[in-house]
């Protein structure tokens, strides 16, 4: 049992009063002298203990009434602890409306208008004097207004243009604002309405959060969950837009990779891909794709040729399902004419070069005939590890180290792992492959936390396969959302051949635990016994790709297979695509630019085509000259532009898909599981309003106890009669 | 000296007389019969002439006629005495101004020497609580009254009430036949009290019992939380009247009952007097009632 009012509870010391009243009353009496004492004294030995049971029964009733009076002048609430409205009370509520995108899909109409309607139709429903606060929520939240809660035509008005955003619901945040806007409510009636659509990812991405977060919330009021919408829906995202294979340059045609999943229960058909170049279509822009099963996920390739170096936007779409929001994703990239990568080798060999690692990386980096490898676009520069300097980082993308020792004789030169170091976290990209000379405690020392700090994970002792069964790379283990998806995602062929890379000997790692392995890298791929084979590890700006085997032949045949060019060419992509990270956001996130000159005063284009001024640029003396933009709900091409000027630096924003991968909506009853209470489930429509207001009916127990306060008041007044009655 | 001679109430007394219901034994001529049959004035009846009568008394026409030797006998009138037994236990300071129980009884008492005296009775006052407090002899003399109300007005209230063993006494020191008053609120052992009475009737006494009462006595109105303070007995009870009030009813009509029955059963005229009732309606009724008692 909860009360609305628990400071009338402190009434209750006023059963008190009545005790008071019988000791006082009992204390003062009318003296009279009397003569008459013999008859006296008969009729009180006659009555006394009657008399005592009769006011001892007065007594308790007289207490009983106060005390019930005090609770229900304290407003009791059902035993579930709810704090509610009650039958024509003003009401503090609060309104977390969910916009995000999954909110957008159509069923008569979107989710997010079926939303609106419930809440307009509470607001209006609500008892005079009430109160609301909307709150709009995705994966963070936000206190919309209206500025007075007490004003809610402001209210219906803000609700009315409420816009949906790219982000992904995680309803923690919701809620926490909730408990906040409650805090600063004054009545004692509390409801909190979410308005959403359930999806499962909301709920189920901080779980126990939540959980704890609706205890406080129904502490101190009633959660109404008001499910808008509910139908299946077909839906199909696209989860990714990169180059399939190779490094953006200019010249020649190059492949996309889009990757396209039906996040819905049912089959889609007839879908088309297509994609763009600063909104210009490629010269192959459309694909395709006749059938995606449910939870299938399908890549699809779309090539084209770049004419131009820089910064160019990519646009995929695919057409045809219920939800737009998913359909489009933008991508920045950097188109080069040359590539320059810096490959060390540890062990070259000059008689017999084939044996070196630096042989089949430098053949799978130019993968072209020996006359047209000026003309490529990767520049590979091949030295030995005793000979790197750190000038010759200067002007290289991408590093690649083979087999380097970092101690003995033919080490890297310290001043060169330090030059690294800069190197990665600048932005660039670092290649580092196992071998004989990798010895794991120099590589811990030099390039663990204590040193360089890039090893994506502590080294350990080589191990080695049975000669008949060596190890290889499994497929299935690769991370989905890394550059190495498409050797997993491929039906058929070549990519899966990756199977054949046939490995005798790798390192082996350990893999931390728990809080530990957050700040460890990420096991990109394993081999087929469970153990790392490529581990990646971000550092400042750049990344790192550990390779626990050898590219040459001393420890198996990784680089001999023939996915091993598709290979190369991914990290390297993906690892010179690394400094595009900046250009390339997740709506919610801030955008960060370093604009060069710090007077002129810019302004952002958001994807709705509307302007908005930022102002000059911050820092400048010894810190780098910044303009945010803090907030990205939507997705597209946010442009900062110096003021007046139309063409600037472009950002993609991609909605977050995570709410494509989780948006079915999840049933009342695993909802209440998850939240170990059952709070009030309504339907979005009439329902709701006409729900909330017979839950307010419910939940309060004044009447009832009001009522027995009357009935007990007539039973005292009746046997205090029935006492003084003559009989 | 307090007024206990209220002349309206005097007056009216004195209209109707005060009359003896049976035959009181006097020692003067007075207004009552004598029960001693002589030689007086008012012929009764004849009887046979035994040696050792008055020959004087012979009725010689009486002889003429029948030639044989009666005597007349005459019904001789009489004074007699009365006794007032005033009653000045405390319980008998009940009462706010003339409704307080002594000062009626004072009054009552006054009038009735008044009346007594003026018929040229003889009058004797005892007052007592548990003991005789104040005793005049009887006397017939106008003085009386004079004396008699000094006495009263002097009079205060102390001790408990204990009538019985004084009416005892009362009834072996008065030899003569007479009346006897009681005036008195009675709290006292019914028992006690009749056997008193019984003792006074035994000597042949014409006993009253002026029973006087406060009406809270009798109606017990008190309400609220009140401490009846012990007037007799150093005892106090608190009590919310109200709720007790039936059982005092009861007990007190019980003992009425019970003391009337007693009085009605020994022949004592019982009176009961309410304090609040002016004395002349109260003593009306019983003085008219004597008067036709009187003279049957």
């Amino acid at each position: 049992m909860g009360f609305l009012a628990s400071s009338m509870l402190f009434g209750v010391a006023a059963a008190g009063i009545p005790l008071a009243l019988h000791f006082f009353y009992r204390a003062r009496y009318k003296p009279v002298p009397w003569g008459a004492m013999q008859f006296l004294k008969l009729a009180v030995e006659q009555t006394s203990r009657r008399l005592r049971f009769q006011e001892l029964i007065l007594l308790l009733l007289r207490i009983l009434v106060v005390a019930l009076l005090a609770m229900a002048l304290s407003r009791p609430v059902m035993c579930s602890g709810v704090t509610a409205g009650n039958r024509g009370e003003a009401v503090d509520a609060v309104f977390i409306i969910d916009i995000s995108y999954s909110m957008n899909a159509q069923e008569n109409i979107t989710r997010l208008e079926m939303a609106k309607q419930a809440a307009l139709k509470v607001t209006d429903d609500l008892p005079p004097n009430s109160t609301v606060q909307v709150i709009t929520t995705t994966d963070r939240a936000v206190a919309a207004g209206p500025k007075s809660p007490r004003n809610l035509d402001q209210a219906k008005l803000l609700i009315q243009n409420l816009k949906s955003t790219a982000q992904s619901t995680d309803y923690l945040a919701g809620f926490t604002e909730a408990v906040s806007a409650f805090a600063r409510a004054e009545g004692n009636a509390k409801e909190a309405y979410l308005f959403s659509d359930m999806s499962r990812g909301g709920w189920e991405r901080q779980s126990a959060a939540i959980r704890a977060k609706c205890e406080e919330l129904k502490a101190i009021g009633t959660l109404y969950l008001v499910r808008c919408g509910g139908q299946s829906i077909k839906n199909v995202s696209i989860l990714d837009l990169r180059p399939q294979t190779d490094i953006p340059h200019t010249g020649s045609r190059m492949p996309f990779t889009v990757i396209v999943k039906n996040t819905s229960s049912e089959t889609v058909n007839g879908l088309t891909v297509t994609l763009k170049v600063d909104g210009k279509p490629l010269d192959k822009d459309a694909q395709p794709i006749e059938k995606l099963g449910p939870g299938e996920t399908k890549p699809v390739t779309l090539t084209g040729k770049i004419d131009e170096a820089g910064w160019r936007v990519l646009t995929a779409e695919v057409k045809s399902d219920q939800l737009a929001d998913d359909n489009t994703l933008d991508r920045v990239i950097l188109v080069r004419e040359k590539v320059r990568v810096l490959v060390i080798d540890g062990s070259p060999n000059d008689r017999e070069p084939e044996k070196a690692g630096s042989f089949f990386v430098g053949h799978a980096l130019l993968p072209v005939p020996e006359e047209y490898r000026l003309q490529y676009h990767v520049r590979p520069t091949i030295v030995k590890a005793s000979d790197v300097s750190p000038g010759m980082l200067a002007d290289q993308e991408v590093c690649i180290m083979l087999n380097v020792p970092l101690g003995g004789a033919g080490a890297l030169p310290a001043d060169v792992v330090q030059r690294l170091g800069e190197f990665v976290r600048e932005g660039h990209g670092l290649f580092v492959s196992s071998g004989p000379n990798v010895e794991k405690n120099t590589y811990n020392r030099v390039l663990g936390p204590t040193g360089a700090d890039l090893l994506p994970i502590e080294l350990g002792d080589v191990y080695e396969a049975a000669k008949d069964k060596p190890f290889f790379p499994d497929p299935n283990s690769i991370d989905l959302q890394s550059f190495l998806a498409r050797f997993r995602l491929s039906a058929n062929d070549p990519f899966l051949q990756i199977r054949e890379a046939f490995v005798q000997k790798a390192l082996q790692t350990v893999e931390p635990q728990g809080e530990q392995a957050k700040a460890a890298g990420r096991v990109l791929m394993r081999f087929n016994d469970g153990k790392p084979a490529l581990i990646s590890k971000r550092v400042g700006e750049g990344e790192v790709l550990f390779l626990t085997t050898s590219l040459d032949k001393d420890w198996g045949f990784f680089a001999t297979n023939l996915t091993f060019q598709p290979f190369i060419h991914g990290a390297m992509t993906h690892l010179i695509e690394r400094s595009t990270t900046g250009y390339n956001k997740i709506a919610g996130e801030s955008i960060r630019y370093s604009p060069k000159d710090a007077t002129k005063t810019y302004q952002v284009i958001r994807p709705d085509g509307t302007k908005e001024t930022l102002g000059k640029p911050v820092g400048g003396a010894n810190e780098q000259l910044a303009l945010t933009i803090p907030s990205t709900s939507q997705a597209g091409i946010y442009t900062i532009v110096e003021s007046g000027a139309e063409t600037g630096v472009r950002f993609a924003v991609a909605p977050d898909l995570r709410e494509s991968e989780t948006m079915d909506p999840l049933p009342d009853s695993q909802i209440d599981d998850l939240l170990g209470f059952k709070p009030e489930h309504l339907n979005s429509g009439e329902e709701a309003s006409q729900k909330a207001d017979s839950v307010r009916n419910r939940n309060e127990w004044t009447i009832t106890v009001l009522l027995m306060v009357l009935l007990l008041a007539g039973l005292e007044t009746g046997f205090a009669w029935f006492c003084g009655k003559a009989w | 000296m307090a007024n206990y001679l209220d002349p309206k109430t005097i007056s009216r007394a004195e209209a109707l007389g005060l009359k003896a219901r049976a035959v009181v034994e006097g020692l003067r001529v007075g207004d009552h019969k004598s029960p001693f049959r002589g030689f007086s004035v008012e012929f009764v009846q004849h009887r046979e002439y035994v040696p050792g009568d008055d020959t004087r008394h012979i009725d010689w026409k009486s002889y003429a006629r029948s030639e044989r030797y009666t005597i007349k006998q005459y019904e001789q009138e009489t004074n007699y005495a009365a006794h007032v037994m005033l009653d000045s236990s405390l319980s008998m300071r009940y009462g706010e101004g003339e409704a307080n129980k002594l000062e009626y009884a004072k009054l009552l008492t006054a009038t009735l020497a008044y009346v007594v005296i003026r018929q040229r009775d003889s009058m004797a006052l005892n007052v007592f609580d548990n003991a005789w407090r104040e005793q005049l002899q009887a006397s017939s003399n106008m003085t009386q009254i004079t004396t008699l109300l000094h006495t009263l007005d002097a009079l205060k209230p102390r001790e408990k009430t204990d009538m019985g063993p004084l009416l005892e006494q009362l009834a072996d020191r008065v030899r003569r036949r007479g009346l006897i008053f009681i005036i008195s609120d009675c709290f006292d052992d019914v028992e006690s009290v009749l056997k008193g009475l019984r003792h006074l009737r035994f000597q042949g006494h014409d006993v009253t019992l002026f029973h006087v009462m406060h009406p809270d006595e009798i109606d017990f109105p008190f309400t609220g939380n009140t401490k009846f303070d012990g007037l007799e007995i150093p005892e106090e009870i608190k009590t919310r009247p109200h709720l007790i009030r039936p059982a005092y009813l009861k007990a007190v009509q019980s003992y009425l009952e019970q003391l009337q029955k007693g009085c009605d059963a020994f022949r004592v005229d019982y009176v009961r007097l309410n304090t609040t009732t002016p004395l002349t309606e109260a003593l009306t009724p019983y003085l008219v009632r004597r008067l036709q008692m009187g003279r049957l």
